[in-house]
């Protein structure tokens, strides 16, 4: 590394923004894969934490983020998707290269990726967001992936959500619409009970004879059971049928049939949440992974563990305990990897801020959320990430207020993934 | 096409915190720490979550007193209390200072 650029680098660890003009310096280069939360979250904070003196390249498959957030609205008919859409104007707008491309090779050792038009790509360090992925090898019927569409999951925000709203609204007054509910770990843990509340809510209003037949894998409710089963109690009696250790064993797709661990149930339209697995970018990277599903990290740096200069953030890394997988934990990763990475390049120990926030709202009716947070902190002594006992917490009850806290949470999430609305917003007809 | 202006604006505006504070170890602190605060105030620059920020600038014994209130669970809240009380109050207090010098 020349003089010249360790100047730079250290001063722009130390929050200082060398710029020289008229001489040019080779700028230290990050390679960010995936644009979701996570991944678009980190690139625009090494943007503007350097200001400027690292450059970054984004490769993201979709021209477009759908937010998962608030996607359950969709379902309901409170929200319109184009609502949801948005472009990444604003991540070009701070001077990010966005190429949206596939990656089909990582090297780690090289630091080096190969996408899908051929190109070759080479960074000082690369941080990857690979997200989610299913795991349909656990349900025969979709084993085949011609079978798949036949069934929605609508667990990535885009064309499954508008399908779904779309057959929902279909179903004759006196339907029956199953869902089924994966075990943990799987992204946004309290979601398929806020999709069982605004489906119960669009039920009661508009065709109050269907039922919702709940079919959970779990022994209960796995986030803000008694928020939630307050008010389907309370709002939805007679259309929420909860059915707890109903785990998923495969689907009769001709009879339109769940045969779960308990007996079959059959329903006239079936929405199944598979279970999941750290996104297929980091199964094809070699990392290492915890239960054959979830990507190791050391959390001071967010490297891959044994992957040096490789670093991953958002719902593919394995967890530490009480800590679910949410686009708020993305971006608040987003920041303590852009950040180490930032001193790293500089030459200094990465000192990313040591604690992590979480809030997840959910809507358990049209306009009535609910909360719960959790806090996290890095503690030297174990070199992990630890939930902060007697911080976080649930909402003391549901209100229209926390759900207009709810809406402005989102809009706080796309700002800082996406820029401001007017350079966020998604190209016409996109 | 990158614009020149909107690259350089962040550039300048850090070098003139910077002079403000002193290139030292606690405004990188600071900064990141504060971070961990959004996204739920990425939209309000005074803090102000669900709410329009107020017109004055809040100045830094305000904001002190009133994350304190929160962490001491003396304010009412939502949330807020639940966040607060993860932060030693060192850590508040810097994010205070931080938040009064660095909003407009
Ligand atoms: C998970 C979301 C969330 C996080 C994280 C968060 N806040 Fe808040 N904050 C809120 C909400 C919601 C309110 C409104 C009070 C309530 O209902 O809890 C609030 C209120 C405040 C207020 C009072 C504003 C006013 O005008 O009355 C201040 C100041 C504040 N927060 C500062 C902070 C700081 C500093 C941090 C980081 C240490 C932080 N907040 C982290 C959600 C959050």
């Amino acid at each position: 590394m020349t003089a010249r650029r360790h100047f730079l680098l250290a001063c722009l660890a130390a929050g200082c923004a060398p710029w020289v003009r008229g001489e040019s310096m080779a700028r230290p280069h990050v390679l960010v894969v995936g644009g979701g939360f996570g991944g678009a979250t980190a690139a625009r904070f090494l943007r503007e934490w350097s200001a400027g003196a690292v450059k970054v390249t984004l490769v993201e498959r979709n021209r477009e983020l759908v937010s998962c957030p608030l996607s359950n609205r969709v379902l309901s008919g409170d929200a319109r998707l184009d609502s949801l859409r948005f472009g990444y104007g604003g991540l070009r707008h701070a001077g990010i290269d966005v190429l949206h491309q596939d990656v089909v090779a990582l090297d780690p050792g090289a630091r080096e990726l190969r996408l899908a038009d051929g190109r070759h790509l080479a960074g000082d360090r690369i941080l990857l967001a690979p997200g989610i992925d299913f795991q349909w090898e656990a349900i025969p019927a979709l084993a085949d992936p011609d079978r798949r569409g036949q069934v929605l999951h609508a667990w990535k925000a885009g064309a499954q959500t508008l399908e779904l709203a779309r057959r929902i609204a279909a179903l004759r007054d006196g339907g029956v619409l199953a869902i089924s509910i994966p075990r943990p770990p799987f992204r946004c843990p309290p979601g398929p009970y806020e999709r069982v509340s605004l489906i119960a809510d669009y039920f009661r209003r508009r065709k109050p004879r269907c039922k919702l037949l709940v079919a959970d894998a779990n022994a209960e409710v796995i986030a803000k059971p008694d928020l939630f089963r307050q008010a389907w109690r309370e709002l939805y009696p007679g259309i929420v049928e909860y059915l707890p250790e109903h785990g998923l064993e495969d689907i009769d797709l001709a009879r339109g049939e769940l045969r779960t661990q308990l007996g079959p149930l059959r329903a006239d339209l079936l929405n199944v949440i598979p279970p999941q697995r750290a996104g297929d970018l980091a199964l094809a990277a070699g990392m290492p992974l915890a239960g054959g599903a979830w990507v190791e990290i050391d959390w001071l740096t967010h490297e891959a563990k044994g992957l040096p200069g490789i670093h991953v953030i958002g719902d593919a890394v394995a967890a530490v305990p009480g800590m679910p997988k949410s686009a708020h934990l993305a971006n608040q990763q987003a920041k303590r990897a852009a950040a180490a990475i930032l001193d790293m390049l500089a030459g200094r120990s990465p000192q990313p801020a040591p604690l992590l926030a979480n809030t997840c709202y959910s809507f358990v009716s049209a306009d009535d959320a609910v909360h719960v947070a959790a806090m996290f902190r890095y503690s030297d002594a174990t070199r992990r990430v630890e939930q902060v006992a007697g911080a976080g917490g649930l909402s003391v009850a549901r209100s229209a207020h926390e759900g207009r806290l709810a809406l402005d949470w989102a809009r706080g999430l796309w700002h800082e993934a996406l820029g401001p609305p007017g350079a966020r917003r998604a190209k016409a007809g996109a | 096409m990158k614009p020149a202006l909107p690259l350089l604006a962040p550039a300048l505006l850090l070098l003139a915190t910077h002079a403000a504070a002193g290139p030292d170890d606690d405004l990188l602190r600071a900064t990141r720490l504060a971070a961990s605060c959004n996204p739920c105030h990425a939209l309000h620059d005074h803090g102000t979550a669900g709410r329009k920020a107020p017109a004055a600038r809040p100045d830094s014994a305000w904001l002190q007193e009133r994350l304190l209130a929160y962490r001491e669970q003396r304010h009412p809240a939502t949330l807020m209390h639940q966040v607060a009380v993860a932060y030693s109050r060192e850590e508040l207090e810097l994010i205070a200072r931080h938040w009064a010098q660095s909003r407009r």
